[in-house]
């Protein structure tokens, strides 16, 4: 099977390193990755203590999938309690660092305590040791990985670290691993900061084994030709094909979701990118696949060395990790900026200093609001002007706050403690205090329910309600499929594989995982596993003191009418599905699972 | 990526049979199918011949939009088309 049966536990207070059994009972109860990362964060920690203390906990988590030869088998997940949210934070990631844990014989990482000095931890084979980092703490990811590959007179090491943001509590910091793949959201970045441990850098030599190969590679196999046919449009434009569907759909939250549709769109998206200037730059190099995936949905893009970002700034001139739907989002309508290059300068910028572009991009666009409205002048703002459009201030804020500088280090709280700040909180576009991501919930209605209720706060990948948002513009029939696209969103987090591959279906995960694995997997067995580990997180939260009035979204969704677009005069119907999703989720009127719900899944 | 189909015939669509010019926009992958930016269709066409005539079936679309107002999927067969209109093609969404 693909389990190597081992987890490693570091204790950064004591400076310990142990090897432990792989709790296998878990593994068969919470699949893998995102639920079993949640079932030993529950085990080993206070949900109540301080997110940025020693007593919270850091995992990074593997798949039974994780590694193997099935499509997208890159991914790893990091748990731990989110300073954003004081929730669960979940964050997942592609790229070849998970695998490499793997192939080092892990499935889990464990870490607890704070180091007294910056260190980093090394995964070498069988070796596994705490090096100093003081040589690079407060550099950046880049460095920190170019210098750790030197040090140890090793290319070939996978490398996950954090940057300055993370060192200095940027509450949206991100773990980067592979220079431009992020486990981005709920501030995951900042609690291994608040650890002092600036990376985990990882090489293996073991290789995976599966249950039964042969018929795992027909499963894969059958897999890899599904992802083929359906996933060209994703390879050739990658996720930022989404732009113009929102802006024409009316859900491309726009200058703070004051508006639904931004007119300079067509300058930012897939087919911008792709686009030839007279000069002969194309900003999209190429695209660039995770471990093991078919689709290749990553961007590589270069910007222009005249433009104002980089003309004086050679370090930049080179190809790099470029916009993906949601970044293009980010720094681009939300915040009314419609300059390519400087939205892809600003990417650059949140994979260098380790940052989420979501939440830094939505906390900036209620900066701009504060700014236009009065509440904030140029005497906050470093003598920058933040008015929604400005492309410069959306490069010179992005590198303030990866740099913990002047304003910098406000937008580093996150829009929910920014806005609290200046006295305005309704201008914070947050769940749970995380930032929404593109889509906005007036015009799709069952997003609006899946950030609403969210474990880790406003996220679009922890349900899927697209289809059925596309479809029908109410709240009608929405509280079935997001709870049960949560679910199911839980099983393939927790499987080791991508959620772009969610659409293959229960049949042939459980085909995949029944060849991978000990155990009979079937579909039944992965929804309600899904479930199970919905409910687990939903537990932690409970725990850590949050409530049913947690699951909500801010006035502006709820009472004012979208503009325009095709959801034109609606606003987010959550006061009609949240009571029927708490109905069936099997939870009481006040959110919180019953007796029987616990029982039935084995949580009681 | 599988290559797209080739692209319709327009070629009945002349001054005797067609009666409505719509105007079309498309987003997202489906930009590989057609990328014009308007049709010529009969009168008393509805939403699905239009999809017929630039080459895009209905499982391959998000949404349809006829003058900014979304057209039900059930509908498709049913929602005429009128001189002048503005219809929208919307991919599916992956999230992501």
């Amino acid at each position: 099977m693909s389990w190597q049966g081992k987890i490693l536990k570091v204790d950064l207070t004591h400076g310990t390193i142990v090897q432990e059994p792989l709790n296998q009972d878990w593994a068969n109860d919470y699949i893998g990755e995102r639920g079993l990362g949640s079932k030993y964060l529950w085990e080993h920690m206070d949900p109540t203590v301080n997110p940025m203390g020693p007593d919270n906990v850091l995992i990074f988590a593997t798949g039974p999938l994780t590694g193997t030869s099935a499509s997208t088998s890159g991914r790893y997940a990091v748990l731990t309690k989110g300073p954003l949210t004081g929730a669960i934070a979940c964050s997942n990631s592609g790229g070849k660092f998970g695998a490499e844990l793997k192939y080092a014989g892990y499935d889990l990482l464990l870490v607890q305590g704070k180091s007294e000095k910056p260190v980093y931890l090394l995964i070498e084979g069988d070796e596994a040791s705490l090096q100093p980092a003081e040589k690079i703490w407060g550099s950046s990811v880049w460095e920190t990985e170019e210098w750790i590959k030197q040090s140890r007179n090793n290319p070939l090491l996978k490398i996950a670290s954090i940057g300055i943001a993370g060192e200095r509590g940027v509450r949206y910091a991100a773990i980067v691993n592979d220079l431009h793949r992020a486990a981005g959201r709920s501030g995951v970045g900042a609690v291994m900061g608040s650890k002092n441990l600036k990376a985990v850098a990882v090489r293996g030599s073991v290789g995976v084994n599966v249950k039964d190969a042969k018929r795992f590679m027909e499963a894969a196999a059958g897999m890899k030709q599904k992802l083929a046919k359906s996933f060209g449009g994703m390879t050739k434009y990658g996720t930022n094909e989404m732009m113009d569907t929102m802006q024409e759909f009316g859900g491309l939250p726009t200058r703070n979701f004051q508006e639904v549709q931004f007119e300079g769109y067509d300058k930012i998206d897939a087919r911008a990118m792709l686009k030839t200037d007279q000069t002969g730059h194309r900003n999209l190099v190429t695209n660039k696949a995770c471990f093991g995936c078919t689709i290749a949905c990553g961007r590589i893009a270069h910007i222009r060395k005249d433009h104002f970002t980089v003309i004086n700034r050679k370090e930049y001139w080179h190809a790099s990790g470029g916009l993906e739907y949601e970044t293009a989002y980010a720094f681009g309508p939300v915040v009314g900026v419609d300059d390519l290059d400087a939205c892809t300068f600003a990417g650059y910028l949140m994979n260098e200093h380790g940052m989420d572009p979501i939440s830094f991009g939505v906390t900036l666009a209620a900066a701009m609001e504060l700014y236009e409205m009065g509440a904030i002048t140029k005497d906050d703002t470093d003598g920058v002007e933040l008015k929604f459009g400005n492309a410069e201030a959306l490069t010179i804020m992005a590198e303030k706050t990866g740099k913990q500088e002047g304003f910098g280090e406000i937008l580093g709280l996150g829009s929910k403690l920014m806005c609290e700040k200046y006295g305005h909180p309704e201008l914070s576009m947050t769940v749970k205090g995380q930032e929404f991501a593109g889509y906005d919930s007036r015009a799709l209605q069952g997003m609006g329910l899946g950030y609403a209720t969210g474990n880790r706060g406003a996220c679009h990948l922890k349900h899927d309600t697209f289809d059925v948002d596309m479809e029908d513009q109410s709240g009608a029939g929405k509280a079935e499929p997001c709870k049960t696209s949560q679910d199911w969103a839980a099983a393939v987090d927790s499987s080791g594989l991508c959620v772009f591959t969610s659409g293959l279906g229960a049949e042939m995960f459980a085909a995949l995982l029944d060849a991978d694995s000990e155990g009979d997997w079937t579909a039944e067995r992965l929804l309600i596993s899904g479930e199970r580990i919905w409910n687990l997180e939903r537990l932690f939260n409970l725990a850590a003191g949050l409530t049913s009035s947690d699951d909500t979204l801010p006035e502006r969704l709820l009472k004012d009418p979208a503009p325009s677009g095709t959801a034109k005069g609606r606003v987010n119907e959550l006061d009609r599905m949240l009571p029927e999703y708490y109905q069936l989720r099997g939870w009481s009127e006040d959110g919180r699972p019953t007796t029987q719900t616990l029982e039935r899944l084995g949580l009681g | 990526m599988v290559a797209p189909p080739p692209r319709p015939s327009n070629a009945w669509a002349s001054a005797e049979h067609g009666a409505l010019q719509v105007g079309i926009k498309v987003t997202g992958r489906l930009a590989d199918y057609f990328d014009g930016t308007e049709v010529i269709l009969p009168d008393g066409a509805s939403v699905i011949e239009a999809l017929a005539a630039i080459g895009i079936t209905a499982d391959q679309v998000g949404l349809v939009a006829v003058n900014g107002e979304s057209v039900a999927r059930a509908q498709y067969g049913e929602r005429l088309l009128g001189d002048g209109d503005s219809m929208t093609v919307m991919a599916p969404l992956t999230g992501g």
